[in-house]
């Protein structure tokens, strides 16, 4: 009797040590990105909130996906729902202009998805040209002042945009190496907002609620991505002054590289992930659905 | 005091009113008929004299007026010829090809319809152009060897009547209605070129109430509208508002008192 008791106890502990064990196990592959490398910060500053969802680049272990216009008969949102399984999302929100949406017009300024030409027709005025690479790689560049640079072969090599001879050289590139390309409004670049503080009052620029990309610099040298929403009906030049200064006092930044405005017009869409790669349904700056059917969609996901 | 019967009218008039608005700014009317009748154009010259480039590294190569004068087809074949002499005598054949590009650039920006901005739009004229960057773009699919140079000048082309279109459909959203126009921005999306216009925010505001989009609405009218639109429009609700109500309390009223009525 008393050996058969035993004999349960020990089939008893032996079971729950499994179960713990396996319990864990659950838990650690439910983890969906080191929350050391992402994080989410909710703040307000200078009379502003800031949603932050700021991730880093050390290690390498973020991939950006941009989803530049509908493809094959299908919608971006089909596209998303379609690629995102078995993916670590991190965010993903509506990105660059559009024009004519009621009329299936296309997006603003020079488009290539995934080596596939959307649009050929480069919009001068909006100075951010961003390029995703199919390794998850993101550059930017100055349309304004600066040329495109990439290694083709070992060799680095450069395209004038702005030349038609360089856009043909560059789209042949892109094409060749399934990159993804589009423009949208460089707000500010190394520091300085280029904003105009004339357009404060103009009816250009009315106040709005604002989604920018910034790539930055912090004080370890590593760069960071952070999608930033204010909730607040402001003027860009307001928004990228006090988010410059946001950036380097409360986020400890060295360098602000990069701030790019994204669509939080008719296109104001967002879905941001936790760490368990739940969906967070709290807070509109992390979570609306202003559309069913979003444009074209920035997506930043974690390779484990 | 306003009697039932103002209030009434005033009522149907100013819904009336508001749908004839909606449905006139709001539709998209394009012309009538199916043919579009381009006119023959064949004039497009250069306003330089010359089409000349010069660099130490490629010699100096000077194409003078005769040649310049024989350039009023601008034809693939003739760039491709030029391209060939000029790689007979030099080495770096990209190099050559971005100079002359440069060169026919420059005299492109200075040509009759493509560099002007004329009071208005030359339809027949961009119809002629669009047929040359369409040859261009067809020997660029052909000839491997200048494939990115005659890519180029296509281009330089499709991108001239994109910009063209989106200069006038943006002064005048009415120009989009036409046929002429149409086909040229259909030529522009066949050369992966999507002609930028802004939509008309009434033809915003109607998009985006199909699309339920009521939020956007309210937030656009509070943040983006001037204070006398506002004003306006709280006025014309207030007052629309007021008419109808009168009304449904007057009609009830006298329902009522039908219903009532001790003789029925």
């Amino acid at each position: 009797m008393i050996l058969k008791n035993r004999f349960v106890l020990r089939l008893l502990t032996t079971a729950s040590f499994l179960l713990i064990m396996q319990l864990s196990t659950s838990f650690k592959m439910g983890v969906k990105y080191d929350p050391n490398i992402v994080r989410i910060i909710n703040t307000n500053y200078g009379e502003m909130d800031f949603c932050t969802i700021r991730m880093s680049r050390k290690d390498d272990k973020i991939r950006v996906k941009y989803f530049a216009t509908m493809l094959n008969n299908q919608t971006v949102h089909t596209r998303f729902q379609r690629w995102k399984p078995n993916k670590n999302l991190i965010v993903a929100c509506a990105g660059t202009y559009f024009s004519k949406p009621s009329e299936g017009g296309g997006p603003v300024g020079l488009c290539v998805d995934e080596g596939v030409v959307v649009n050929r027709n480069s919009d001068l005025s909006f100075h951010g040209l961003v390029v995703v690479y199919a390794s998850g790689g993101i550059q930017v560049v100055n349309l304004k002042n600066s040329i495109f640079k990439t290694i083709v072969n070992g060799v680095v090599t450069e395209y004038d945009i702005k030349n038609e001879y360089g856009k043909n050289l560059f789209i042949n590139w892109a094409k060749s190496s399934r990159a993804t390309v589009f423009q949208t409004n460089l707000l500010a670049e190394n520091n300085i907002n280029l904003v105009s503080p004339t357009a404060i009052s103009s009816s250009k620029t009315p106040l709005a609620a604002r989604r920018v990309l910034i790539v930055t610099k912090g004080l370890n040298g590593v760069e960071y991505h952070s999608i930033v929403y204010t909730r607040k009906n402001v003027s860009l030049y307001e928004f990228t002054n006090n988010l410059l200064a946001f950036m380097k006092s409360s986020q400890q930044m060295v360098e602000v590289k990069f701030i790019l405005n994204l669509d939080t017009g008719a296109q104001n869409w967002i879905e941001t992930y936790d760490s368990n790669g739940g969906l967070i349904k709290d807070g509109e700056c992390l979570y609306s659905h202003f559309t069913e059917n979003p444009v074209n969609l920035l997506v930043y996901s974690f390779e484990q | 005091m306003i009697k039932w019967q103002n209030s009434f009218k005033l009522t149907v008039i100013g819904f009336l009113v508001f749908l004839l608005g909606l449905t006139y700014w709001g539709t998209y009317s394009v012309e009538k008929g199916i043919n579009i009748n381009f006119e023959q154009k064949q004039d497009l010259k250069f306003k330089n004299d010359a089409l000349w480039f010069d660099d130490d590294s490629v010699n100096t190569i000077y194409v003078n007026n005769q040649i310049a004068d024989s350039m009023f087809n601008l034809s693939p074949t003739w760039f491709i010829n030029l391209l060939d002499s000029i790689e007979v005598n030099k080495t770096v054949t990209a190099v050559n090809e971005m100079y002359l590009f440069e060169a026919l650039s420059k005299n492109l920006q200075n040509t009759k319809y493509i560099g002007d901005t004329a009071a208005s739009i030359d339809f027949d004229s961009l119809k002629y152009i669009s047929e040359l960057s369409n040859l261009f773009w067809a020997y660029s699919q052909s000839e491997s060897k200048y494939s990115v140079f005659l890519s180029s000048v296509s281009d330089l082309m499709t991108a001239k009547i994109a910009a063209t279109l989106e200069y006038y459909g943006n002064k005048d959203f009415n120009v989009t209605n036409s046929k002429k126009f149409y086909y040229l921005e259909q030529y522009c999306l066949s050369r992966q070129y999507i002609v930028n216009i802004r939509v008309p925010k009434i033809k915003k505001l109607l998009y985006h109430i199909s699309d339920n989009k009521w939020s956007h609405i309210l937030e656009a009218f509070i943040y983006q509208t001037s204070f006398i639109f506002k004003f306006t429009v709280v006025i014309l609700g207030v007052l629309f508002l007021y008419c109808f109500q009168f009304t449904v309390r007057v009609l009830y009223s006298q329902f009522n008192s039908k219903r009532n009525d001790p003789k029925k």
